[in-house]
């Protein structure tokens, strides 16, 4: 079994202070040197604005920014056509849901869980209050998966439901969802289907096979750049979708009274795309690529496993979903006189440990799980085993350091 | 970094921040200002009585939080006890002067001192500050109310 070369990452091999241990990768991975060098490369020799100019170097920046469309759309075994780049997967979400919602009436209805991202709930809640459609909320079974019982029951009480919306995995708690289940079910039905699949784009899994209308990404989430972001789509559901945002790049002839636009996928791109964000992106999906799919799950599997061995363990701490092993490596804990806040300032401060503390951007969770913050610790496969025993070690020490 | 991080978290921290002074509900305050930080989800709802001649006759809270928060809540409502308004936006600004590295008062400040060293952790300054930005605007209501008399 090969180990990870975790020396590919320069932040990581080489970090900015120590004791150092990144443990917030749920917010944003790490970048490898290839990603790093794609970037600068693109700047030094590529680096001008894609389509229509008549000079060499335009073609060159095209051919690439169209290649790594190919390559996206491959990877998640997706129609380039369908593949739309955006600037990350907030303005996807934003690009699915307001496209969505414009057609929508005080008829319709959508279905959330309640474990949904902010970002996959506002614009929802925005585009309610103007359309008048209705929000139907699903819940989580023991486990911390979205209650399909409890979808079929909704839909029977509200037949006006036009379609769901789920987390493939949640951020603050790392349980895999059932998303085939869910697309299969919803298929039978004739109701479109949203997938955020950022916490799930290292899980070889995952792609347009699981019959999604739309699935959003982002690089960042996957040892890619901030900056670009994609939704991930079908023709035909692409039709279905206004425009998001209008201006250069996405017509086809304006004149003083009239415009018309281009077809899909820059219909949704207007403006400069961010070129090199792209460029850095397809380098991260060339570099997860390079490995059999063995492999990758396993690197996750052993951090998924260790890691729950080890924290639910932790005496004076409280697991979310301590039983769940079908999961990525996040996991949030709660202590009860010691709040996450201040174990997250701890952690930094005496063991350089980077880990989160709040609500995770998913408030309607924690409501739902009766939970003001919890502190969160989620790995990548550039952690090791050890470096979660530091955690564990760190976590028992907090609690002589507050005294309880 | 055990000693520095300590400065922060002293015994004092910890008793009021786990034990919060004064988090009781005030039926029908006078004036009342919530304050919350989205990012962690801390929560202060400052409720306060003042007489005409402007003296706090009570001031509670009811909220929730981190150490940090609640100690700066709890610390903040047991300075305010019988004091004045005018003292209340003395203390404020001394607050507010450590926050900002412009010198810390302690003969106002008082216990309030302990957390000088929160201006050091930039990432808890709104923890810090949350209760502060409830009385600042109480204040405010304070003086506009006696204005419009």
């Amino acid at each position: 079994m090969s180990i990870f070369p975790r020396s590919d990452f320069p932040l990581i091999n080489e970090p900015p202070y120590k004791p150092f241990c990144y443990a917030d990768s749920a917010a944003t991975t790490q970048m490898p040197q290839v990603v790093i060098d794609q970037m600068s490369q693109y700047a030094r020799i590529t680096h001008s604005n894609v389509h229509r100019a008549p000079y060499r170097l335009a073609s060159i920046a095209t051919e690439m920014y169209e290649q790594s469309r190919i390559e996206l759309a491959e990877c998640f075994r997706a129609n380039p056509k369908a593949v739309v780049y955006t600037k990350n997967a907030t303005e996807a979400l934003n690009l699915v849901i307001l496209g969505l919602a414009h057609s929508m009436t005080e008829k319709d209805a959508v279905l959330l869980s309640v474990a949904e991202h902010h970002s996959a709930i506002v614009p929802w809640q925005v585009a309610a209050q103007k359309q008048g459609f209705a929000i139907h909320w699903v819940g989580l079974d023991e486990q911390g998966q979205v209650n399909l019982k409890e979808v079929e029951d909704l839909y029977a009480l509200h037949t006006n439901i036009r379609g769901v919306v789920m987390l493939a995995t949640s951020n603050t708690t790392g349980v895999i969802q059932p998303v085939k289940d869910l697309t299969t079910w919803a298929k039978k039905y004739g109701l479109w289907t949203l997938v955020d699949a950022c916490q799930m784009a290292l899980d070889p899994s995952l792609n347009m096979d699981c019959g999604a209308d739309y699935m959003v990404l982002s690089a960042h989430k996957m040892f890619g750049p901030t900056g670009v972001g994609a939704l991930i789509s079908t023709e035909e559901a692409l039709q279905r979708l206004t425009e998001y945002q209008v201006g250069g790049g996405m017509i086809r002839s304006v004149t003083k009274t009239h415009c018309s636009f281009q077809p899909a996928p820059q219909r949704f791109e207007a403006g400069t795309p961010p070129l090199q964000a792209v460029a850095g992106w397809s380098a991260a999906l060339k570099y997860i690529h390079q490995w059999d799919r063995r492999y990758r799950m396993r690197w996750t599997e052993d951090l998924v496993q260790h890691g729950l061995d080890a924290f639910a363990q932790i005496e004076g701490y409280k697991l979310l979903y301590p039983h769940q092993t079908h999961r990525t490596p996040v996991f949030s804990l709660i202590h009860d006189r010691i709040h996450p806040h201040d174990l997250a300032t701890y952690l930094d401060h005496l063991h350089g440990i980077a880990a989160r503390a709040g609500h995770h951007c998913t408030m309607p969770l924690m409501e739902y799980l009766g939970v003001g913050a919890t502190l969160r610790l989620s790995f990548s496969w550039y952690n090791t085993t050890q470096e979660i025993d530091n955690c564990v070690a760190a976590l028992r020490q907090a609690q002589e350091f507050f005294n309880v | 970094m055990s000693d520095e991080l300590r400065e922060l978290y002293q015994e004092l921290v910890f008793d009021h921040g786990m034990y919060p002074r004064y988090r009781e509900q005030l039926p029908n305050p006078q004036y009342q200002n919530e304050q919350f930080n989205p990012m962690c989800g801390d929560r202060v709802c400052l409720a306060m009585q003042c007489s005409e001649h402007g003296s706090i006759t009570e001031a509670k809270f009811q909220g929730e939080g981190c150490a940090i928060s609640m100690a700066s809540t709890s610390l903040m409502l047991s300075a305010l006890q019988n004091q004045s308004v005018d003292q209340a936006e003395k203390l404020c600004q001394a607050f507010f002067d450590i926050i900002y590295e412009r010198g810390c008062d302690e003969q106002v400040l008082g216990k309030i001192a302990v957390l000088r060293g929160v201006c050091q952790y930039p990432a808890r300054v709104k923890c810090a500050t949350l209760p502060w930005h409830a009385l600042e605007a109480v204040i405010k209501e304070h003086k506009k109310a006696l204005k419009n008399v």
